[in-house]
This record gives structure tokens, C-alpha cells and sequence, in this order.
């Protein structure tokens, strides 16, 4: 009997354990009631609750509106924290916000802003750029590298680089910070390829002619534009400045003579540096709304 | 002592010129008046005088200031004046330089000059705007008044001016004494100057006499306060029972209400007895006060300066006690305050400076500072700033009126400048300061311009000082920089300068259209700028050339620190950044002690910058000769073939798309090694070309990379690249040959950045290194920047942690620097990083080597971002950020003044 009682108990605690167990698992389920909640605790008197309600609901969030809710609680943070003159915690909640974007330009200007708040940073900025680079490298390369199929009428390997979606992408984000229109580049370089596609010259710039016996070079006259150039001067111009972004080549020229570049490049457009009031900006939020109340930032608690 | 026996107590006090007889000389004013606070301010210059006497306090100081005051009562009645004027001399102005006094042999109003002025409005098509215009200029040039001018062109006025001392043509040995014609005078003047004194004397006493009885009996009439009465009469009869002067006849005191005749010292007296009295009579004392106050406020604006910080100490005092009794302080308060329908902007600064002055003494409760706080709103609008001087206080408060004010109202400006005039005294730097916020407030009003405006611009422009070393001229010019200031509004003040300032090197053809675009604005800044320029180095000779130099440094970095407009094309922002890099590395030398390297920087601030060279033209399509040409090479058998073919290249200017492919394969795949070399020789002479530059970059694409193709490459590029085996080389070999080519196609572009690249490596040179590196560029603009910069940060970290230098601050422009880089797009951001690094850190080395000049430096900064926020190119940013390093230098040049 005792035995018996004994396997009932064990039993029981198997079963009870696995509810409890199954219980927890649960709890993800319903995150907007708990966001909620949690949201409904935040008060500008207690900044650090915007960091850590912030960085939890962006660890947790399943959907792009949770994640929208992580980034505006950091948002609102950030900008909070800066008008009361805490750096630490302004740069913190910087990182935490960058570690929710989803843009990666967007995350590493939140790195840059981070560590311009507070020196301090600096190590953790320079392992995260240096991730960042590692990361994208090979990326980068693989698009650079397809511009420059695309120019030298190379279409097997235009084609094979700029079928992969990663690489189009990398193109349209560089193409977009170099002041390009994504859109154009985009049709720039599909229509080069088509054109490519109908060049019998095939990229070759001499083809070998027979002549009485006698083996002769000739220029292939098939070819609709010059081999490495543009279809025009203009299209030149944006290829070479789209390969130069590819390969972080735009800046690097620092020798002598080198500021021609820039108005070749139509490069003129101001510096901006990356400050808390254009984070406010990109994320919409409203600095004088902190409280969380009814599913919407408001002004009173 | 004998001497000073038969001085008369005027001549002790106010000088001889002084006690020549009449009111006119007691007050140093001419016949010719234009307005009675002409009279006011002469009346005010005399007392202030007498206040600084020695003899101040004694009964002859009272018995002339009783004088002065019956002498200005009289001339303030035009009637009386016009009278007075054919009894009595004109006088001598007081502190005018004797070069402005008007003489008869510098007179210039001869029969022929009014001949030339009629012939001028004849030639104008008669008395229209061009006209007036025309004859201010003439009378600017021949240094006569255009009132003058035009009093003496009109019909009636030859023969007054025949007897006035200023417009007689005709010449006398004595021109310092004032002469008089007898045919004028109804009544000839005294015969003797003995018989003149004494007819002063009398004058001067039946006019105190009056005076007295004005100020002293008819109070007393209405006034229940028989003590405070009482001691009117007391200040009254203390030594003004002697002095008056009176001309005589009916008109020895002109009829009028008794407050216009009141004396300041009564006033001041009446305060200082209430704050005496105050403990044993408070409430009559509380209506007392009331009337007292209420006539203060209206006649503060000729208290001498001692007087006036004098009676804000004695109401201070008044209320402090007061404020014991709550009802009476109630009552007070109403008569303190301004009642928002004031109109008079002097009567507003002395109520609100009044406030300040009170709100000072440590006895006051919270409640009634806050009070006062209260009620100190509502004259300025602005927070209260507690101080015990009623000067230090006016200013601030005179300021926020004037800029707060949204009136073009002549009448109000007129108030607005007199109340400026008594808060800042002889203090004529402080005095422009306020004129010029308030003109700057007014040009920025987007309401357009009218005769109103007409008007307060010339009462405006009239107060402020346009000398060489005037604030006034930078002034300006940054008026015509600045895109917000009305063009309207900006002609009118240019209209009022020019014609009604006495602005040296000013003429009537530097007037603004009010219809001129922004770049016509400009182009007449640059004519001011060049006016003013050519004065300011012509006023240097003659002076130590140490002192030359530095000034004329300074000046110059004032100005173009003035005329750099907010926006910028790119023309405009690299003279911009040339002239105001040349100048802080003149600044930068001269605080080095290298004076001579300055000069010589200075002398070159507005040299010519080197001009954009012709672009060169590359065509990068094949034509039929170019393929004519690339087949006939790649088929060549000898290198004497190709020889011929060669020197075509020479004539073409280089070889064309498909010639370069052909010269790269014979160069690094043909087998005979002459016809390689002689290809290699030809590529490498065109290796800036663009098409040689494409061809290569073909080839490195190969899977197989040859040593001849490696070391082509190599020779091409100018730089080490990893080995061909290595797989990066394909990487690092495009990588090279891109921004080569790059480069190459940039010279297809006209473009001022070359140089500027140039001018701003010759100009961060010379703040790194020696003079050698002034004329030899080496290492290129950004090479010098970052290297300034580093030394710079170095010198900071130094002394970091001591005084005025915080580690953290330098630590957040290294990280703001270390950021701008790695976000660099183009090589000229890596420029614009270093030279922030550098005008933030040369900020933190002036706080610190300049003490008090912190404020100043944050300004600067705020200035800086808000500018940079409004820049349309980065060559704008680099011209802003290099005015904010010049605006820096000043700064550190006027706190090391050699």
C-alpha cells in the first residue's frame, strides 16, 4: 500500500511539475498585457525604468509593434535622461536602443551617439564598429564586386551576385547614404546587365579574325558602351561613387589633391552629427508625453 | 588767491567761456536750437560740472546751479529764446574738441558755396529727393551742417545768419570771442565785460529768486506735508538767493506749469529727507512719497549719475521701511509699479530699475520681494535682477525695452534714447551697445518699413559713434550678412548713416535699394567694408608698429567675422574660409611672437585665391580612329612599328578607351619583351589617364595575376600592395585603381576645392610647423589639420585637471572627433572633423588662458552649432567653424593686449 502511495505521489509531482513547467512556458503568450503593465510603471521621476522596462521589451518582442513599443520607451528615455544631464544613462539606453533597430546604419549612428555622450564608451565602440565591419565585409565585397561585373559587361556574374537579396540590399542602403537614388541605381544596373546580355562581345574587347591564313586581332564592334564605363558620364559617375561606398573607399583618400573628388562625386551636402534631439525625431516621439496610459504616451500620469 | 578773488563764482565753476554773459553762454549753446532736449542735455552737462568740482558742496556750487537751471527754464520757452537770442551771445559748446567749434575762418557758408548749392538743386531739377540727397552730401564733404545748409540756402534766413557767429562769412582777429553784429542786436550788448558781469549777477538773481519761489511756495500751497515743504526751502534758499540771472523786461520766467522748473536737487533732497523721516510719519510720509516719486520718474533722466545711484539708495531705503507695515506697503505699491498703460519707455527703465534697486536690501521679507517681483514684470516684462546701483540697473532693463520694442514711433525712440543716455552716463561703449541691440531688434522686424521708421533711424544712428574704433562699423556689416534683417528696413538705416551720422568715408552712393536682392546687399557691404578698410590702415600710420598690427589684426578679424553671412554659395564660403584661415594663422603667429610672419599673413588675408584650373576634357567612347589605332598596335610585329604609332598618341592627347586596352595586353601578355617595354613606357606616361586606368582595372580581375602585370600596377597606383598571391590583392589592387580613377575624372570638373585644398594646407601649415611650411605644401590640409589637432589636444591634456581645463571635456571632443571621422563620406569630412577638434579645443585653451572669458566662449559655441545647423554644403560648415576659430582669437587677443 505503501508503495503504492508512494508511485501516486511521485506521479502527482511529475504531473504538477510539468503543469507548473507548461505554466511559465505560457507566460510569452499574452506579451501585450504584460508590456502593459509594465509600461504602466514608468514615470520620469525613475529614468532607469525606462532603460530596463525598455531593453526587457525589446528582448521579448515577437512583433514589429512590440518592437516599435521597446524603441519609443528608449526613445523617450534617451531624451528624458539627456535633459537631466545623466550621460551614463543617456548612452546606455543608446546601446539598448541599438541593439532593438533593426537598420544597421541606424544602430551604429545610436553606437556613434553613444560614445560621443560618453567617452568612456570607447572600447565598446570600437569592438562593436569593428564587429560591424567583420560582419558586413564579405557582404560588401560581394556587392561591390557585382557593380563591377555590371561595368565590365560581366553578366554570368552580375547576374549570380545580384540575384542574391542580401547583396541588392547592401547596394540600395550604400547606394542611399551616398546620397544616390536607390531606385535609379537599382534600374541603372539591371538595364546594364540586359544590355550586357544582348552584347555578343561578351565583356571581350578584341576578338581574333582569320584573314587569308593570317590570325589578326580586331576590336569587337559589337559592344553598345565602352568596357568599365557607364552608359553615359552621369552613370559612370554614380557606379564609381556606389563601388567607392561599397568599399568604404569615399573618405579615404586623406593625401593631397584629393577634394576635386567630392565635386566629381557631387558631394557637397552638410555634415550632420547624430544628436538626442534627431533620435526624438526619427522615432516620433513626444518628450513631453513620457507617461503610459490606456495603450498610448501621454502628458499627465 | 588774488586771481580767484575776481573770478565770479560761473568762471570758477564752468570756465570763461562760460561767463561771457547770458543764458546761452551759461548753458555752452548755440542760437540756433533744434530741440529743447538740446537745452535739457545741456543743462544736464553743466551740473554734472559742477558736480565734479571740488568746491561741489560749497553755497557758490548751489548759487551756479541755481543759475544753470533759471538759464535753461528761459531758453525752454521758444518765445523767450528768440528774444534772449538778440540780447545775448551764443556760447561755446561744452567738451566739444576745438576743432568742431565753429569759427568764422573755417566757416564754409560764404555768398559763392550757396551759389554752388542752388547751381546743385538747379541741376537736381529743383527741391526734390535727389536734391536733398546731393546737398547732404555736398554739405558732408565741405564739413557743414546740412540743416546749416539749408537754413542759409532759404530766403529769409541770410539775414539772421548775417548776425549769427556760426554763418557770418566775414572773418575777425578775435575768432575765439564771439562776435556780434550791431545792425542784428535790437539792444547792443554790455560795452565793457566788467558791466556784463554785473549785469549777469542781477540776471541770475531775481531769476533764482523766481525759481525758488516756484519751486519751494507752490508745493506748499497744496501740500499738507508743511516739514518736507519746509526743507524745499531750505535747498532752495541754501545759496540760490544770489545767482539768478535774468535778462530783464517781461520775460524773466516764462509761464508754465511749476513741475517743468523743478530742480533735481529738490527731488533728491525730498527722498532723502522721507528716508530719514520715515520711522516717526510713516503715512503722511507714504503720500509724500507718492508725489514725489511720480515727479522723479518723469524728471530721473537729469540727475547727474551721483544723484541719481544717490536717491534709488534713499527709496530703497524708503520702502525697506515701509514694507513693516503692511497697509502702508500696500499703498506703496501702486505707486512703485507701472500700470501697463505706460507709454514712456524712460519712465518704465526707472520704475523697473527702481524695483531692482529695492528688491537689493537684505531687510525685505520673501513675500514683499515677491511683491515687487510682481509688480516689477509689468515695466519690463523681463525677471527682476537685484542690484544696489540704480545705473546697473537701468542698463539691462534699457536694453530689454529697446529690444522688446515693436514701434517704429520717432517719439518713443526719442524717450527710449534719453532714458539710455542718463542710465549709461559718460559710458559711451555701453551706450552703443544698447543702440545697436535695439537697431538690431528693429532690421529684424518683419513689419515693412515706413516714415515712422524714417525717422527713429536717424534719432537712432545719430547716438552712436561710427569712428574707426567704434563697434558700430562690425556692426553693420554683419546687418548686411545676416539674411533675417529686413532689406527695407536695412536701406533706411543706410540712408539715415549716410546722410545723418557724420560716418566717415560714407557717401550718399552707399544707400541700399530698398528692392536689392541678397547679393546686392552684399556687393554694398563689401564697398562699406573697403571704405572703413582703407580708414582703419590709414589710421595706422604714424602709431608703433607692434600696436599697428595687432589692431589692425584685430580689426580685420572683427570685420570678416561680421560680414560672414549665415548661408553661403560655394564662391562666397572658400573666400570665406581663405580670408578667415589666413587671418587666425596671422593671429596664431602674432600670439607665437612671430610678428613678422603675421604681418606678412595680414598683409596677404585678402590676396587673391588661386583659381580653379581648366578642366580637361577625356572622352571615354571608342571612336573609328581610336580602333583604328588599337588594332594596328595589337597586331604590331617590332617595336620600331609601334614606334610610329606612338607619337600619334602624342597629337590625340593619350590613347582612347580601346588603345589603352591594347597597350595594357602588349604591356603585360606579348612576347616580345621591347614591344612590352615600350608599352609599359607608354602607360606609365598616361597613367593618370582614364582610359589606361580602366584598362588595368579589366585585367587585375584575372584569376592569374603575372609579375609584369603586378609591377605595372604597382608602378601605376604609387603605393604597396599585398602580393599577387595573396587572395586580398585582386581587392586592394581595384580598391587603388578606382579612387585613381576617381581622381582622374575629377579634373573633368570645374572646381574651387583644389584651391581651397591648397590655400587651407598653407594656412593649417603655418599653425603646425616653421615658416617653411608657409610657402611649401607638403603633406596636404587634412595631414596639417589632424596634426594641429593633435598637438593642441596634447597641450590641453597637459595641463587637464588643473585650472580651467576638465579631462571629461576633453575626452567628449576626442570622441565627438573620433565619430565625425569613421562617419566621414568624402575626404573633405575628415578636414571638417580635425578643424571642429581644433575650434572646440582652441575654446576650452581660451577658458583657460583668458579668465572670465568662459560665458563668452559657450556664446560662441551655441552661435556655432546654430550656424552649422543652417549651413546648405560643408564648405559653408568649414567657413563658419573657421569664423568661430577668428571669433576665438579676438577674444584671446584682446585679453593679451601687447
Amino acid at each position: 500500500m505503501k508503495r503504492h502511495q508512494s508511485i501516486a505521489c511521485v506521479c502527482v509531482c511529475v504531473i504538477a511539475t510539468a503543469f507548473v513547467g507548461g505554466g511559465a512556458s505560457t507566460r510569452i503568450v499574452q506579451p501585450g498585457l504584460s508590456s502593459s503593465h509594465q509600461l504602466g510603471r514608468l514615470e520620469p521621476g525613475n529614468l532607469d525604468g525606462y532603460l530596463r522596462i525598455g531593453e526587457q521589451l525589446g528582448g521579448d518582442a515577437q512583433t514589429d509593434h512590440a518592437r516599435d513599443l521597446a524603441m519609443q520607451t528608449l526613445a523617450i528615455g534617451i531624451g528624458l535622461a539627456q535633459r537631466a544631464g545623466n550621460s551614463k544613462l543617456t548612452a546606455s539606453m543608446c546601446i539598448a536602443l541599438a541593439s532593438v533597430e533593426p537598420d544597421s546604419a541606424m544602430a551604429s549612428s545610436l553606437w556613434d551617439l553613444a560614445y560621443s555622450i560618453d567617452p568612456d564608451r570607447r572600447w565598446a565602440w570600437v569592438a562593436h564598429r569593428e564587429a560591424k565591419t567583420r560582419a558586413s565585409a564579405q557582404l560588401r565585397r560581394d556587392a561591390a564586386r557585382a557593380v563591377y561585373a555590371v561595368r565590365f559587361n560581366d553578366h554570368q556574374l552580375a547576374t549570380e551576385l545580384l540575384g542574391k537579396k542580401a547583396v541588392r540590399e547592401t547596394i540600395r542602403q550604400t547606394a542611399h547614404q551616398a546620397g544616390l537614388d536607390p531606385v535609379g541605381v537599382d534600374r541603372l544596373l539591371f538595364a546594364m546587365i540586359a544590355d550586357a546580355s544582348a552584347d555578343s562581345c561578351r565583356g571581350r574587347v578584341f576578338v581574333t579574325q582569320r584573314d587569308d591564313g593570317e590570325v589578326r586581332r580586331v576590336v569587337c564592334g559589337d559592344h553598345l558602351r565602352p568596357i568599365g564605363a557607364g552608359p553615359d558620364d552621369e552613370s559612370l559617375r554614380q557606379l564609381i561613387k556606389l563601388e567607392l561606398g561599397l568599399l568604404d573607399e569615399l573618405a579615404s583618400p586623406t593625401n593631397r589633391d584629393t577634394w576635386a573628388v567630392s565635386a566629381y562625386l557631387q558631394m557637397d551636402e552638410p555634415v550632420e552629427d547624430m544628436s538626442v534631439s534627431s533620435i526624438v525625431e526619427y522615432y516620433q516621439v513626444d518628450m513631453t508625453k513620457p507617461y503610459w496610459r490606456g495603450d498610448r504616451w501621454t502628458s499627465s500620469p | 588767491m588774488a586771481s580767484r578773488a575776481t573770478r565770479s563764482p560761473i568762471v570758477e565753476f564752468l570756465g570763461e567761456d562760460a561767463g561771457a554773459g547770458g543764458p546761452f553762454a551759461l548753458l555752452g549753446l548755440p542760437h540756433e536750437m533744434i530741440s529743447d532736449e538740446q537745452i535739457i542735455r545741456a543743462c544736464h552737462r553743466r551740473l554734472y560740472q559742477i558736480d565734479r568740482h571740488r568746491h561741489r558742496s560749497t553755497p557758490d556750487a548751489s548759487e551756479v546751479r541755481l543759475a544753470v537751471h533759471a538759464a535753461a527754464s528761459q531758453l525752454l520757452d521758444p518765445k523767450l529764446r528768440a528774444e534772449l537770442a538778440r540780447r545775448w551771445p551764443a556760447g561755446m559748446p561744452v567738451a566739444v574738441p576745438k576743432a568742431w567749434k565753429p569759427s568764422q575762418q573755417t566757416s564754409r557758408l560764404t555768398p559763392g558755396f550757396i551759389q554752388k548749392a542752388k547751381l546743385l538743386i538747379a541741376a537736381s531739377g529743383g527741391w526734390n529727393a535727389t536734391a536733398r540727397k546731393r546737398l547732404a552730401h555736398f554739405a558732408r564733404v565741405n564739413r557743414v551742417g546740412a540743416l546749416e545748409l539749408i537754413g542759409a540756402l532759404s530766403p529769409q534766413m541770410p539775414q539772421e545768419s548775417a548776425g549769427s557767429v556760426v554763418l557770418s562769412p566775414k572773418t575777425s582777429p578775435e575768432v575765439d570771442k564771439p562776435r556780434f553784429d550791431e545792425q542784428v542786436y535790437l539792444i547792443g550788448p554790455p560795452p565793457t565785460r566788467s558791466f556784463d558781469w554785473f549785469a549777469a549777477y542781477g540776471l541770475l538773481l531775481v531769476l533764482a529768486t523766481v525759481v525758488v519761489l516756484v519751486m519751494v511756495f507752490l508745493p506748499i500751497r497744496g501740500d499738507p506735508m508743511d516739514r518736507a515743504g519746509a526743507s524745499s526751502v531750505r535747498v532752495g534758499t541754501d545759496g540760490g538767493g544770489q545767482a539768478a540771472a535774468s535778462v530783464g523786461g517781461n520775460h524773466s520766467v516764462p509761464t508754465g506749469d511749476w513741475k517743468e522748473r523743478t530742480h533735481y536737487t529738490a527731488i533728491a533732497h525730498e527722498f532723502d529727507q522721507l528716508a530719514r523721516r520715515a520711522q516717526s510719519d510713516m503715512e503722511p510720509s507714504v503720500e509724500r512719497f507718492g508725489q514725489v516719486y511720480s515727479k522723479f520718474v518723469v524728471e530721473w533722466s537729469v540727475f547727474p549719475a551721483p544723484a541719481l545711484e544717490r536717491t534709488g539708495l534713499h527709496i530703497a531705503e524708503f520702502v525697506r521701511r515701509m514694507s513693516g507695515s503692511e497697509v502702508l506697503f500696500k499703498a506703496l505699491l501702486p505707486i512703485l509699479g507701472c500700470d501697463g498703460t505706460q507709454r514712456s519707455p524712460s519712465q518704465a527703465m526707472i520704475r523697473a530699475a527702481v524695483i531692482d534697486v529695492v528688491r537689493s536690501e537684505p531687510g525685505l521679507s520673501p513675500q514683499t520681494r515677491a511683491q515687487l517681483g510682481v509688480i516689477r514684470k509689468r515695466c519690463s516684462g523681463s525677471e527682476s535682477r537685484e542690484t544696489s546701483s540704480i545705473l546697473q540697473a537701468l542698463v539691462p532693463v534699457s536694453e530689454i525695452i529697446g529690444v522688446d520694442a515693436r514701434t517704429d514711433d520717432p517719439a518713443w525712440w526719442r524717450d527710449w534714447i534719453q532714458g539710455v543716455r542718463a542710465a549709461t552716463f559718460e559710458d559711451e561703449s555701453q551706450r552703443t551697445r544698447l543702440v545697436l541691440s535695439a537697431m538690431s531688434s528693429r532690421l529684424r522686424d518683419p513689419a515693412p518699413s515706413n516714415p515712422s521708421w524714417i525717422q527713429s533711424a536717424i534719432e537712432l544712428v545719430s547716438v552712436v559713434p561710427w569712428r574707426a574704433d567704434s563697434p558700430a562699423r562690425a556692426w553693420l556689416l554683419g546687418q548686411f550678412a545676416d539674411p533675417a534683417v529686413s532689406t527695407p528696413r536695412l536701406a533706411v538705416l543706410t540712408e539715415a548713416i549716410a546722410t545723418h551720422s557724420g560716418a566717415q568715408q560714407v557717401n550718399a552712393q552707399m544707400v541700399l535699394n530698398p528692392s536689392a536682392t541678397f547679393s546686392q546687399r552684399q556687393q554694398l557691404a563689401e564697398t562699406y567694408r573697403s571704405a572703413w578698410t582703407g580708414s582703419v590702415s590709414g589710421a595706422k600710420s604714424g602709431s608703433k608698429p607692434g600696436t599697428d598690427q595687432f589692431s589692425g589684426l584685430i580689426n580685420e578679424m572683427r570685420l570678416r567675422v561680421s560680414i560672414t553671412p549665415t548661408q553661403m554659395d560655394q564662391q562666397q564660403a572658400s573666400r570665406a574660409i581663405v580670408e578667415l584661415a589666413r587671418l587666425n594663422t596671422a593671429a596664431w603667429q602674432f600670439a607665437q611672437g612671430q610678428d613678422a610672419i603675421a604681418a606678412d599673413m595680414l598683409d596677404g588675408a585678402k590676396g587673391k585665391i588661386a583659381s580653379a584650373s581648366d578642366p580637361e576634357q577625356f572622352v571615354l567612347t571608342a571612336s573609328q580612329r581610336d580602333s583604328k589605332w588599337s588594332q594596328q598596335a595589337i597586331n604590331a610585329q617590332s617595336a620600331s612599328e609601334l614606334s610610329a604609332l606612338f607619337a600619334q598618341l602624342v597629337s590625340d592627347d593619350g590613347p582612347g578607351i580601346n588603345s589603352a586596352h591594347a597597350l595594357v595586353f602588349l604591356a603585360t601578355l606579348h612576347a616580345d619583351s621591347k614591344i612590352r617595354a615600350s608599352a609599359r613606357t607608354q602607360i606609365i606616361r598616361y597613367q593618370d589617364h582614364p582610359s589606361v586606368l580602366l584598362a588595368l582595372d579589366r585585367v587585375v580581375a584575372n584569376k592569374r595575376i603575372s609579375s609584369r602585370l603586378e609591377e605595372l600596377v604597382v608602378t601605376v597606383v604609387g603605393d604597396k600592395l599585398p602580393s599577387r598571391t595573396d587572395e586580398s590583392w585582386y581587392l586592394f589592387a581595384h580598391k587603388a585603381l578606382l579612387v585613381r580613377l576617381t581622381r582622374s575624372l575629377s579634373r573633368s570638373v570645374e572646381s574651387d576645392l583644389p584651391a581651397l585644398e591648397h590655400e587651407l594646407d598653407l594656412a593649417y601649415g603655418g599653425r603646425v610647423v616653421t615658416q617653411s611650411a608657409l610657402t611649401q605644401p607638403t603633406d596636404g590640409a587634412v595631414d596639417h589639420t589632424a596634426r594641429l589637432y593633435r598637438k593642441m589636444m596634447l597641450d590641453a591634456s597637459v595641463t587637464a585637471g588643473g585650472v580651467g581645463i576638465e579631462l571629461h571635456d576633453l575626452a567628449k571632443i576626442q570622441s565627438a572627433t573620433d565619430v565625425r571621422l569613421v562617419r566621414a563620406k568624402r575626404p573633405i569630412d575628415g578636414f571638417f572633423a580635425y578643424q571642429r577638434g581644433v575650434c572646440e579645443l582652441l575654446g576650452i585653451l581660451t577658458q583657460r588662458d583668458i579668465p572670465g572669458s568662459s560665458l563668452r566662449v559657450d556664446d560662441l559655441l551655441t552661435e556655432l552649432e546654430d550656424r552649422l545647423g543652417r549651413s546648405g554644403s560643408v564648405i559653408d560648415q568649414i567657413a563658419q567653424v573657421e569664423r568661430c576659430i577668428a571669433q576665438f582669437w579676438i577674444v584671446r587677443l584682446e585679453g593679451r593686449s601687447p
